[in-house]
């Protein structure tokens, strides 16, 4: 199976139209909590075309496809940020910066040193390609 | 039975059974200031200081006093989101100001007294995002709630009806949710 990171704007068009955009997708999809939790605030802004109804539905979607083993969207929990937010003895500076995005930050702690072993490189890779071309 | 509501004392939060307090990223850096500066962790009070008043650090050591005394907190903890330390990590020069170095930053992470919690960044806080604004009417301007700030809101709000949210952003007041719930300190 072909791991995807899971972008935005994936998430994005998932809450705006419903289950079609999820047929033929079958690729494991990694992605992180702060790209999920970005969807309310683009969606109080006015930035996403919903109805509240399909806020719910695209939630429970999203859930649906975490539960069947096809999504995995990495949370940032204690042992996470203990694993991550140092290199030696400093701060990680790829994290540590404000020359990126808050959310980008989340992203690359969640998915940088996660212990799994489908934290493929390729994962890392598409990440900061899609986040240059979002941001 | 335990009175459950939050009581407003005298125009002041007063804390009620299991009450956390969840701080935000200028908080939380204040917060670590006076914690080393004042070596808290053998066992000396929080003091009022920087954004830290005098209220404020009475419940700080009252929920740390609880702890100690019996291991079990009825004052619920401290909290702040992982998401703040990241925060501060990325801002860290700003944020201690030479309060307190890398490695007692680090130390703290990686084992935080009993009575703080690292709280997660978690889907828990999707629906909170949701019933946050995204904007406020302040000092007769329409001004923007931005993610970040909201997340630590969310934080607080996950983390029961009763929870305190201690904020240097006065903006958050007029914000109906947290009605009597902020300990906003400027």
């Amino acid at each position: 199976m072909e791991y995807k990171f899971l972008t935005y704007s994936f998430l994005e068009r998932i809450f705006e139209n419903g289950e079609k955009e999820l047929v033929g997708k079958e690729n494991f999809h990694i992605g992180s909590i702060s790209d999920f939790l970005y969807v309310p605030e683009m969606y109080k802004k006015g930035q996403l075309n919903l109805s509240p109804s399909s806020f719910t539905i695209g939630h429970e979607l999203i859930n649906d496809k975490i539960n069947s083993g096809l999504f995995y969207l990495q949370e940032l929990d204690h042992e996470l940020l203990k694993a991550n937010l140092f290199n030696d003895s400093d701060l990680d500076l790829s994290i540590a910066t404000d020359k990126i995005s808050p959310r980008r930050s989340i992203t690359r702690t969640v998915l940088k040193l996660s212990p799994n072993s489908f934290w493929d490189e390729n994962i890392i890779d598409e990440m900061e390609e899609w986040y240059d071309s979002a941001e | 039975m335990r009175i459950l509501l939050m009581k407003w004392k005298n125009g002041m939060t007063v804390l009620n059974d299991y009450t956390d307090i969840v701080l935000d990223t200028n908080i939380l850096s204040d917060f670590l200031a006076i914690y080393f500066e004042n070596s808290i962790s053998i066992g000396e009070k929080f003091v009022s200081k920087y954004r830290v008043n005098n209220d404020f650090a009475s419940k700080i050591n009252t929920i740390i006093l609880d702890h100690i005394n019996d291991g079990i907190s009825k004052y619920g903890k401290i909290v702040a989101s992982n998401f703040a330390f990241i925060e501060l990590a990325r801002r860290f020069d700003e944020c201690s100001s030479g309060r307190f170095t890398v490695d007692q930053f680090r130390a703290f992470i990686d084992s935080p007294p009993e009575w703080f919690v690292l709280e997660s960044v978690s889907s828990d806080l999707f629906f909170e995002l949701y019933r946050l604004p995204s904007h406020v009417l302040f000092k007769e301007e329409k001004q923007t709630i931005e993610w970040a700030d909201a997340i630590h809101c969310a934080t607080a709000l996950i983390r029961g009806n009763r929870s305190l949210f201690a904020t240097s952003d006065s903006r958050l007041n007029v914000i109906q949710i947290f009605n009597h719930r902020l300990l906003c300190i400027t």
